[in-house]
């Protein structure tokens, strides 16, 4: 009788604890089944959950706030100027099978990309690592043969992977990984095609910032049961688009949002081609433009207004206040002047024209993008008054990318990667290397620029930096290669019926993006509701 | 025999074009495998990521088209599909290994049901079509053909999954927890419901009105009049004079329809995140995905000819007339 009333008493506290576990319900995207490829350098939904939840990183850049916090290695040191740095190993941290992770571990993942450029998605080896050593037991030393002070954010993305289960494998960049075995604060419980779950390991070497014991992630292939489950309180972080929410969260006292600042979006002209060599031109064009009716009403309000040097809040420091005198902002008459000033004027037809050349131009943008459709039809109505003829043109998203790096355009709305800071976000928009190619969209190749950008690379000190940013932001304001227009929103939608402490508007100290790091980091600032 | 003998070989030049087609649709689209994949996430994502991306899937470029397409060739036949772009890196026999079950459940069960149901009314409506009931039956199967479906879906996913909460509103089984055994059977059948009332309902305004038009047409024959006229019993001559005529060519769409199931619904399953080929076709489209389209194709070229070339045979049993 003892011996029952013991089993049930433990089967009671066992019920106990069960129903005493929390589960945090997401959903990173709306794109269907999921396919089991846990795989934290593939780009798919299953690799974004890896990353960072199973799979970690030596330190985490905090976008948002520009911190980095030591993870994986407990501290960091730069040395021989700039062109070394030391990583010293956390101790007591395990793999979730029980083995014993180590500074072997990091150094094969770190030739694992070097074997596997496939792999090197944030491209350490391109940027200039030349050899990562094991100095002792706990320290790895990562040699680079160029002076560059921004490679910790490349460094940030190198999820470290165990060496006694990776070394085994033929071809890791074809390594589906389906039974992943990570250091990270979660491991994975059950997987199916229409849900993933993961739970807490007990062994992490955090466990204790870890108050979130179960994740749960089904699959969605249509916008409207996502927003339905939003709707029906069934998830507590969508990162997905909501129409109107608005009303919605005045429905539901849970529900909340922040739609942070993502990539920038701009009106790209072809810098190669005739009219738009003319700086009168196109900063005719920054003067025409309305941006917050753009944001209002082409986005429903939900995009950022951005400022004209393209500096994102968090780093206000870097915006030099002697430039702000040449900040434009909209304004018809200057325009209008500005257009004439080009050289234009109205023909016959209306349309402002200069000898041969009329102002009248495809605008190109992704098909199916409807957002941005009705941004480009809004912008071709506004310019429509100083007599400019934008026809809005969707065309497939491949052959969208592959006239942009053709030349094959003359005015484009699109996006430059923002990356981790403004530092990368100029480099990106302005590098000559990546005209056409990458971000740098529109072509903007010009030699003081590029020299520039490397000075940057050169120097730690945030000083400095300023110094050499407000130069940049000078060529900017002064040639205004595209015209930014607003920021793409990071979607991010909150519940606080199970769970506080998610970043907002207010406390701004993550973005809350799907890939990557930040999961992770927002994770641990979540308090169960009791 | 000469019949059947004829039949096979069309079917297999036939699969021989398609198999062609097949390799040489996709790769007329423009752009770049890697780029699409990554705009699935819209434009937030880390750009150096495409650089990666495209020494993964680079292998292809090197070779010319036409090594490529004898590799086709030979992989088609052989069963190896490779790996998917878009699911880099899983197997593309893996993806459909998840996705038909889904389909054929869903959408093999709904055509089935559907094609009887709309025929035993399509017979009962061209029999009775001077009754009220067939007026009835002709003005709502006009309506029902007429009403996009996927509509259809939003709506009964709106009333019966949010509002009332009826059904499921997504997915093919719960997510809330896991399931196993009886409970998990019993949470398929559950979610396939509503999904599965969607599709009958698309599709019975076809059906009746084509087993209705048939049967008229059947019953203005003279051999109709003539078994009126001996006093034959009326369902008898419903049944086996006129509807065992009419259903001739409802067999050979049910053929073509059956076929078609292996493509999935993919309005459907957006609707209701149903997991299934459509929406799998609809991913390797947009993001290029040249092993998963072949091997989609490949399925779907063959289920439909092989659902062709079974209701040449059946249709031979059917009507002693083809047989010839």
């Amino acid at each position: 009788m003892k011996r029952l009333s013991r089993i049930l008493l433990a089967l009671f506290l066992l019920l106990s604890v069960f129903s005493l576990a929390n589960e945090l319900s997401m959903v990173i995207s709306v794109t269907g089944p999921f396919q089991r490829n846990f795989n934290p350098y593939s780009s798919s939904v299953t690799g974004y959950i890896s990353s960072g939840l199973i799979y970690e990183t030596l330190v985490y850049a905090n976008t948002k706030t520009g911190d980095f916090i030591p993870w994986l290695a407990s501290e960091y040191k730069w040395g021989a100027g700039y062109k070394e740095i030391t990583f010293k190993i956390r101790n007591g941290v395990k793999w979730s099978d029980g083995t014993p992770f180590t500074v072997d571990d990091v150094i094969f993942t770190f030739e694992l990309l070097k074997k596997f450029p496939s792999l090197d998605v944030t491209g350490v080896w391109k940027s200039g690592v030349a050899e990562v050593t094991k100095v002792d037991n706990y320290t790895v030393k990562v040699k680079l043969n160029v002076v560059n002070t921004l490679l910790l954010y490349n460094l940030a993305g190198v999820y470290i992977v165990p060496k006694h289960i990776w070394s085994k494998l033929d071809d890791p960049s074809k390594f589906a990984n389906e039974e992943p075995i990570g250091t990270g604060a979660y491991i994975l419980e059950n997987f199916s095609t229409q849900v993933v779950t993961l739970k807490k390991n007990p062994n992490y070497w955090n466990a204790s910032k870890i108050k979130v014991d179960k994740i749960r992630i089904p699959a969605y292939s249509g916008n409207e049961s996502a927003q339905l489950a939003v709707a029906n309180g069934e998830l507590d972080w969508a990162g997905i688009n909501y129409p109107q929410i608005e009303k919605l969260v005045q429905q539901k006292k849970d529900i909340n949002y922040w739609f942070a600042e993502g990539n920038p979006v701009f009106l790209f002209f072809n810098l190669n081609k005739d009219p738009f060599k003319s700086v009168t031109l196109r900063k005719a064009f920054a003067y025409a433009i309305d941006t917050e009716q753009l944001v209002q009403i082409g986005m429903t309000g939900y995009g950022a207004t951005v400022n004209p040097v393209v500096i994102k809040s968090g780093y206000e420091y870097l915006i030099s206040q002697d430039l702000k005198n040449m900040w434009w902002k909209y304004d018809p008459a200057i325009a209008e002047k500005l257009f004439s000033q080009a050289g234009f004027k109205k023909g016959k037809d209306g349309i402002l024209t200069k000898g041969s050349i009329r102002l009248s131009y495809d605008i190109l943008v992704p098909a199916g993008w409807t957002d941005w459709i009705a941004v480009c039809q809004l912008l071709s109505q506004q310019l429509q008054r100083y007599g400019i003829d934008f026809r809005v043109t969707p065309i497939d998203y491949g052959e969208y990318l592959q006239r942009i790096r053709n030349k094959d355009f003359d005015v484009v709305l699109s996006w430059t990667n923002y990356g981790a800071t403004p530092y990368e976000f100029y480099n990106n928009f302005l590098n000559s290397a990546n005209a056409y190619v990458g971000s740098n969209r529109g072509g903007w190749v010009d030699k003081s620029t590029d020299d520039l950008l490397a000075k940057i690379k050169e120097t730690a000190d945030v000083n400095v930096r300023r110094v050499i940013m407000s130069r940049l932001e000078r060529i900017v304001l002064e040639n205004i290669p595209a015209v930014p227009l607003y920021y793409n929103p990071v979607w991010f939608i909150y519940s606080t019926k199970n769970f506080t402490g998610w970043p907002n508007a207010k406390n701004p100290y993550v973005e809350p993006r799907i890939n990557g790091m930040d999961k992770i980091y927002l994770i641990m600032n979540l308090e169960p509701v009791k | 025999m000469k019949y059947i003998a004829n039949r096979l070989v069309f079917f297999v030049i036939t699969l021989f074009f398609a198999l062609t087609l097949n390799f040489i649709l996709p790769r007329l689209m423009p752009g770049d495998p890697a780029e699409r994949i990554l705009s699935q996430f819209g434009p937030n994502v880390d750009e150096r990521a495409v650089e990666a991306m495209r020494i993964a899937l680079g292998v292809e470029k090197d070779k010319n088209l036409f090594s490529q397409y004898v590799d086709y060739l030979k992989n088609t036949f052989t069963g190896n599909f490779g790996v998917s772009y878009l699911y880099y890196p899983v197997q593309v026999k893996d993806v459909l290994a998840t996705s038909i079950p889904w389909t054929i459940g869903l959408v093999g069960i709904s055509t089935v049901l559907s094609f009887l149901l709309g025929t035993f009314l399509g017979i009962y409506g061209g029999w009775s079509r001077d009754k009220p009931a067939g007026s009835v039956l002709l003005i709502s199967s006009l309506l029902l053909r007429s009403i996009p479906y996927f509509w259809l879906g939003m709506l009964f996913l709106y009333i019966f999954g949010y509002r009332l909460g009826w059904f499921p509103i997504s997915n093919a089984y719960s997510t809330k927890e896991t399931l196993t055994g009886l409970k998990l059977v019993l949470s398929v059948i559950y979610h396939a419901i509503l999904p599965s009332i969607t599709l009958i309902i698309a599709s019975l305004g076809g059906w009746i009105l084509t087993m209705r038009n048939n049967m008229i047409s059947i019953l203005a024959e003279d051999y109709i009049t003539l078994a009126e006229a001996k006093g034959l019993d009326k369902k008898h001559i419903m049944i086996h004079y006129a509807a065992r005529n009419a259903i001739l060519p409802s067999i050979t769409a049910f053929g073509i329809s059956l076929g078609f199931v292996v493509s999935g619904a993919l309005l459907t399953e957006v609707v209701y995140s149903y997991p299934g080929v459509g929406y799998q076709l609809y991913r390797a489209v947009i993001s290029q995905d040249f092993p998963l389209i072949q091997a989609i194709f490949f399925f779907i070229s063959l289920s439909v000819l092989i659902a062709n070339l079974l209701m040449d045979f059946i249709y031979a049993f059917l009507d002693p007339r083809v047989r010839g």
